[in-house]
This record gives C-alpha cells, sequence and structure tokens, in this order.
C-alpha cells in the first residue's frame, strides 16, 4: 500500500470513525430507556435477567465473530499492513422482542410466613421485553413482570423493567489492523483497547487477535485462495452508575475461501465458533423476605450461534468495501473499509 | 500440471458445494431467546382443575332456571356473563363480562370465559381460565344441568401447559386426573381433598 493511497484513505476513515461515535449512541437513545443497562438491570434478579439479556448475548457473540476476512487471499511474502473499519448487526426476529423464563422456585424468597405456599416449592415465571424489546410511549413504558405460582395460582406478582432500546438489530463498530506476507501468516488486531461512551449500553472496551493462515503456502497452484484461521475476542462493557459489568468473549475457527475477478473479489467461508458473556451487578432485592437487601448475582451465558457460512464481496476501488452475510441460529450482516492487502 | 488444476477444480467445487450446505442446514435451531412452557406439576394441575371444577358448577345451575335473557351474576363472583334459553346458553364477552373470583386464601383473582350451551339437560362447551399469566383452556363434555346440588356425570378435558386432566363429575364430588393420579375435588370450595 503505497503512502498517496493512505493519504487519500485517512479522511475517509477518519470520518467513518466519527460517524460510527456519533451514531452508535444516537442509536441508543432512540426509543430507549432513560436509564442505561446497568442501572436497568439491578432492578431484577438473576432469573429475570437471563431471559432480558438473552439477545444481547448472542448478538454481541455472533457480531464479534463476523467480518473477520474480507478476502481468503494473505499475500505469501513481504511484509504488508492493512487498517480498515468493520460495521456488524446481528438480525433480531420477533421472538428476540419477549422472554419468557419459568423455573420451580422456593417460594419462601418471596413470600411472607402465613401466606399460602410459604415453605413450598412453586413456579416462577419471569417474562416481558427483552433488552431490546418495544419500549412504549413515554409515560407509558411496557415492562415486563415475575409472577410466583402455588398450586398454579399467583401467591406473589412484580413488574420488571422495559426494554432498553427497541431495535431490529444488534450493532457493532470496530476498527482493526492487519499484519500480513510472512510464511503466509496475517495477524490481525481489533477493536479499541481504551473505554469510551455507548449511550444507554454503557461504557465499552473492546480487543480480539487474530491468526490467519494461507493455505495457498503449500498448495501453490489452487486456483482460489483458501485459508483457515482463529480469532479470539474480548469485549467489556460497564454501567456508567451502577456497579454492573458484562463481559463477553467469543472464538471463532474458520476457513474462507475467495476468488478474485478485477476489482471484485467473492469470498466465502464456514465457521465454529463460540461466545458467552459474564454477567456481574447488584441486585437491589425487594421480595417481602429480602427487602432493602443488595445481592450480589454473577452468572454466565453463552451463546446460541456454534458455526456459521458466510457469503461476501470486496471491491477494491483503492480502498476496499465489502460487504457480506451470514447464517447461522440468526442472519447477520457485516461491512467494511480497508487500506492495504 | 493438468492434474493438479483438475484437483483445485474439484476443491473449488467441494468447498462450495460446503458452504451452500452450511447456507440451506445453518437455518435455525434453537432461539437466542427463551420461551419456556410453564414448569407446572400435576399436582399444581389438579389444584387448578379444582377451581375451575367450582366455576363451572356455580355456572351452569343458571342454564336450569331459564331465566330471561340478559346478563347475569353469580353470589360470590365479580363480574357477569350472558344468559339466554332455547337452546340454554351462557357465554362472556371480554373485556367487560368476565366472571372473576379469589379463591378464599388467596390475594389474587382468576378470571373465567366461556361459552356453554345446554340441550336435552346436557351442556356442552369450551372456555378459559386465566391465572395471573398462566391459561387453562377446558372443554365440557356432556355434563349434566341440575337447577341445584353437583353435576352427576360429565367431564371436564383440561389443558394447562404441557399437561391434560380430566375432571370427572359423580354428584356430590368431583374427581381430576392428571397422568395416572387421581384427586378428590371439594365442589363446594374447589379445593383438593385427597
Amino acid at each position: 500500500m503505497t503512502t498517496k493511497t493512505w493519504m487519500k484513505g485517512w479522511p475517509l476513515i477518519a470520518a467513518a470513525l466519527l460517524f460510527a461515535a456519533w451514531t452508535l449512541p444516537a442509536m441508543a437513545q432512540d426509543e430507549g430507556s432513560d436509564e442505561d443497562l446497568g442501572e436497568l438491570i439491578s432492578e431484577v434478579g438473576q432469573i429475570y435477567a437471563e431471559g432480558y439479556l438473552a439477545p444481547l448475548v448472542s448478538g454481541f457473540g455472533i457480531n464479534q465473530n463476523a467480518g473477520l476476512y474480507h478476502t481468503a487471499a494473505i499475500p505469501l511474502t513481504g511484509l504488508k499492513i492493512s487498517f480498515g473499519l468493520k460495521v456488524m448487526a446481528s438480525k433480531l426476529d420477533d421472538e428476540d422482542k419477549t422472554f419468557r423464563v419459568t423455573r420451580r422456585v422456593d417460594l419462601s424468597d418471596y413470600l411472607d410466613p402465613g401466606d399460602p405456599g410459604y415453605g413450598d416449592e412453586g413456579l416462577l415465571v419471569a417474562e416481558g421485553p427483552t433488552v431490546f424489546g418495544e419500549v412504549g410511549e413515554d409515560g407509558n413504558e411496557i415492562k415486563g413482570s415475575m409472577t410466583a405460582y402455588w398450586h398454579g395460582l399467583p401467591v406473589y406478582t412484580a413488574e420488571g423493567i422495559p426494554a432498553l432500546v427497541a431495535s431490529d438489530y444488534v450493532p457493532l463498530v470496530a476498527p482493526e489492523i492487519s499484519l500480513g506476507g510472512i510464511a503466509g501468516l496475517r495477524a490481525t488486531m481489533r477493536g479499541v483497547p481504551m473505554e469510551f461512551d455507548i449511550g444507554e449500553v454503557g461504557k465499552l472496551k473492546y480487543v480480539g487477535f487474530g491468526l490467519a493462515y494461507s493455505v495457498n503456502n503449500l498448495a501453490p497452484t489452487l486456483p482460489v485462495d483458501v485459508m483457515v484461521g482463529i480469532f479470539s475476542q474480548s469485549l467489556d462493557i460497564s454501567s456508567t452508575a451502577e456497579e454492573a459489568t458484562f463481559s463477553a468473549s467469543a472464538k471463532s475457527y474458520y476457513l474462507g475461501v475467495s476468488k478474485a475477478f478485477s476489482m471484485l473479489t467473492v469470498y466465502g467461508g464456514v465457521a465454529k465458533e463460540e461466545s458467552s458473556m459474564d454477567i456481574a451487578y447488584v441486585y437491589d432485592n425487594g421480595t417481602p423476605n429480602n427487602a432493602g437487601d443488595d445481592e450480589d448475582i454473577a452468572f454466565t451465558l453463552d451463546g446460541i450461534q456454534d458455526k456459521r457460512t458466510t457469503l461476501g464481496a470486496t471491491l477494491n476501488l483503492g480502498v476496499k468495501i465489502n460487504a457480506e452475510m451470514s447464517m447461522g441460529n440468526m442472519t447477520s450482516y457485516a461491512g467494511g473499509l480497508i487500506f492495504g492487502f | 500440471m493438468k492434474r493438479l488444476q483438475a484437483t483445485g477444480w474439484t476443491l473449488l467445487t467441494a468447498l462450495m458445494l460446503t458452504a451452500l450446505i452450511g447456507l440451506v442446514g445453518c437455518s435455525s435451531d434453537d432461539p437466542a431467546t427463551p420461551h419456556d412452557d410453564a414448569q407446572l406439576t400435576a399436582e399444581d394441575v389438579a389444584h387448578q382443575s379444582g377451581f375451575l371444577a367450582y366455576s363451572i358448577v356455580n355456572v351452569l345451575p343458571t342454564m336450569a332456571a331459564k331465566a330471561f335473557p340478559g346478563l347475569e351474576t353469580i353470589s360470590g363472583f365479580s363480574g357477569d356473563f350472558w344468559l339466554d334459553s332455547n337452546p340454554d346458553h351462557v357465554w362472556t364477552e371480554a373485556p367487560d363480562h368476565i366472571l372473576t373470583w379469589t379463591p378464599a386464601g388467596f390475594d389474587f383473582s382468576v378470571d373465567c370465559e366461556f361459552n356453554i350451551t345446554s340441550i336435552s339437560g346436557l351442556a356442552n362447551g369450551t372456555g378459559t381460565l386465566t391465572a395471573g399469566t398462566l391459561e387453562i383452556s377446558f372443554t365440557i363434555v356432556n355434563v349434566t344441568v341440575v337447577g341445584a346440588g353437583y353435576p352427576a356425570s360429565g367431564q371436564v378435558l383440561v389443558s394447562s401447559g404441557t399437561m391434560a386432566a380430566t375432571i370427572t363429575f359423580n354428584g356430590g364430588t368431583a374427581d381430576v386426573q392428571v397422568g395416572t393420579q387421581t384427586w378428590t375435588i371439594d365442589l363446594s370450595d374447589g379445593t383438593l381433598v385427597s
């Protein structure tokens, strides 16, 4: 990549970064709660939180494992560097806007002594909008509920929380830098290692590292470019007000294939992946036997997706522009601006 | 060289086919967000059925009275329902005309909606009983309509979550069977006596 290309491309990527930094908080503020994620989640216990946060966990995990490459061609010699900005979005189904979690519980945690069902086992049903569900009008928020049942009849009920922001997609933006060209290897660092504010969600820090290897280094006469790779990432969200942290990790093991046709490169790939989120916060427990007590909550949720198939294309106009779609448990889209190889 | 090229195209074709198969096969399996069914026990469903039976034995006698068509109320319940005759017919109309009552000892009410017709003294119909966010549906099958006392025969088929129950009327009492377990219902208040 020449200095001239760099000089042309730098204003574009700076503009894209500024746009992303401006739009993400703005998106979070459209049709959203006035509280941030940590403040909302501190009002409910673990059973409710597991259902409420489920699409966030899967969506972020799927996004982290998206847009990992825009070509399977890795230079076999000569050190090359590239910079890029990737934008990812996982599509939410209507089913992801609401949740329902049911658990058998000890009703002593929800009732006073003497209440029908105290000391017995019962059923807890937590349901309502998820973190990306319908918010409702101002002054008429749509909130979930928690109801405990004894012998199939309600004996305790409490209000849940509203959605954080109404959205049909879970978005993520990631700048990245890649080094490649030595023995068919390409190393990539993605993310921003310092915290930045993303509106109602909180403060975010995102770092990932990946290594890909060109199979063409072993089989140079292949008519297409083939690579294998691995990528590991972590994404930390901390509430701006409450002691809440959300630490997402994601790993992807992928095989990519591409073919260049003049300015257009078509690529595809398959991947095995995993993701999870460690969630910790202080719950303001308002149930009858615990009123006023704070309870430390900590648990881990696994992302739903374990494999994906990707199809995409990259247009080389000096600066590269790519777009791809991935199919798995959720459909996700990714695109990017790349300067370099 | 030609063999290598042929191998390369075969590999490419195989990879593209794998990707396509993966694309077709990678449709949604498990949903990202849980939507659990209610984890009710057989005893839970039996208790729900008991309170349902209590509602039914209070509603059915209104059809034997041959009252003038109109809105009907029942002592111990709030709300009302429509009553007509020829044929004898009782039905609710949400949200304004449904039956609501609070079982003794509980703080929360249950809502009962139904559409029941009686011909030759036998009632048949369907309805729902809603308690909190749980809803059970029921079908009344040939339950005898009496002006006083309790039905001598007939059944109510109950569906609650993934479980099913059958209420069988025996005159003074009723039995509810859920799976292989059976309980007896005290029809004076809907509680289970054994």
